[in-house]
């Protein structure tokens, strides 16, 4: 071998072993990175597992919190459903409590009215007449309390069959002529002659046309009481249509969505001025929704109301 | 003298209400107060006429008369049901029962001659057509 050759075998090997110490340098420099981020990995992992079971049992607490809760609620809700029908059941039983002395005072009033119990002079027989009115309204009054508490514990049953509308008008307008006498209020009535044949609760129509024309009559000191009722048409539905129309006193635009609250009149005082249980337009509004339909609210101070009701043709059960 | 009608009612106030303005009309009372006194009363003494409150304590009304109903010795007796509450479920249960009549409620002098004499009146032309029927 030549010198020179000699040479240049030596400096590639010395070549060779730089080299080789470089990689050695650089595979143990990775061998420690890759072990840093290895150890670096595994905290992680351990962070994320941690992490991982902090959120599950976050996640428990959270579904024993809403389990509980719903438990609370679904008691909570249980013990107002039980209260609501003890309270239906309360209103039910005080309203027989209250009705059997009030209808022996009324009987007794009777007795002595007619002369059962001897002669009773003119005088005697005016105020006996009064204390029979008085413990009428009383009873209504009691009455309409059972009734809206039956409404409201979904007691109030529908007796559907068909109806004779006519028939029902006809019998509402007997009810309430001797106050559209007593107040010389003029009356007009407006029946379309080919009304459908209804299927409804005979008496609950009749309570709602009579409890609207006593409203309009108790607040309408003079002028006309109108009563229309006619078919119509709504969403493909057929629907009976019955408007109350008085030129009374009217009620302001910002009452009128409280009137068809139980025991709200207008105004506070109205009660002792028109009389009335602030009970009538609360029952309306109740059975006109029991039997599917809706009402309308129409007025202006001074001018009057309007009340449209708008009920099935076929009253479903 | 006119027909003996028995007054089943538990309020003393209103079995006298009913009871005056029968007399004062001629008719003979006898009174109940509770439907077991009324079963034993009938079984003594058959009335010509029952008016019966229905919302009597212990046995009720619709109890005694279901029963009064189902004895061939009563069946015949007419009952005018009484109940506290104008309700039209009440006056059919008072039919399907098979009570004559019915009454609700605050009770009238008018209201109760007129039923009861609708009543009586029914059961003397049912009682001549059977008769006749028969004989």
């Amino acid at each position: 071998m030549q010198n020179t050759e000699k040479k240049e075998l030596l400096l590639d090997l010395e070549e060779i072993a730089r080299i080789s110490q470089i990689k050695e340098k650089f595979l143990l420099e990775l061998i420690r990175e890759t072990e840093d981020l290895y150890d670096v990995l595994a905290l992680r992992m351990e962070e994320l597992d941690e992490s991982m079971e902090r959120i599950k049992e976050a996640n428990f607490l959270l579904e024993e919190k809403v389990r509980e809760r719903t438990k609370k609620l679904t008691q909570a809700n249980r013990k107002l459903r039980e209260l609501n029908k003890l309270k239906s059941q309360f209103l039910a039983n005080i309203s027989h409590e209250l009705r059997t002395p009030l209808n022996a005072i009324m009987g007794f009033t009777s007795l002595l009215r007619e002369g059962i119990y001897g002669e009773v002079i003119p005088k005697q027989k005016r105020i006996l007449e009064r204390i029979h009115t008085n413990a009428e309204h009383l009873l209504r009054l009691i009455n309409d309390l059972l009734d809206l508490s039956r409404i409201e514990a979904g007691k109030m049953s529908l007796e559907v069959e068909e109806v004779n509308l006519e028939k029902l008008v006809q019998g509402a307008l007997s009810l309430i002529e001797p106050q559209l006498k007593k107040k010389k209020l003029k009356f007009t009535l407006s029946i379309e002659p080919d009304l459908p044949l209804m299927r409804a609760d005979p008496a609950k129509v009749k309570q709602i046309l009579f409890n609207l024309l006593e409203n309009s009559v108790k607040f309408t000191p003079e002028g006309e009481i109108f009563l229309g009722v006619k078919k119509t048409k709504k969403e493909g539905k057929e629907f009976v249509k019955i408007t109350v129309k008085d030129t009374g006193i009217g009620i302001a635009q910002k009452e009128l969505k409280n009137i068809f609250q139980e025991f709200h009149q207008v105004d506070g005082s109205s009660t002792r001025r028109f009389g009335g249980t602030g009970l009538g337009l609360s029952i309306v509004k109740k059975l006109t929704k029991l039997m599917g339909g809706n009402i309308k609210v129409k007025s202006e101070i001074g001018k009057g109301s309007t009340f449209k009701v708008y009920l099935p043709v076929k009253v479903e059960k | 003298m006119k027909e003996k009608i028995l007054v089943v009612e538990d309020d003393m106030d209103n079995r006298e209400v009913a009871s005056a303005i029968l007399k004062h009309y001629g008719y003979q009372v006898l009174e109940a107060k509770e439907g077991k006194e009324a079963l034993e009363m009938v079984k003594k003494e058959i009335p010509d006429l029952i008016l019966m409150d229905m919302a009597l304590p212990g046995i009720s009304g619709w109890e005694v008369t279901r029963r009064l109903k189902k004895d061939p010795c009563t069946s015949q007796v007419p009952i005018i049901a009484l109940t506290a509450y104008a309700m039209r479920k009440d006056r059919e249960k008072a039919f399907k029962l098979g009570c004559e009549g019915y009454l609700s409620k605050p009770i009238s002098p008018q209201k109760i001659i007129e039923e009861v004499k609708r009543v009586l009146e029914e059961k003397i032309a049912s009682q001549k057509s059977h008769s006749s029927g028969g004989g």
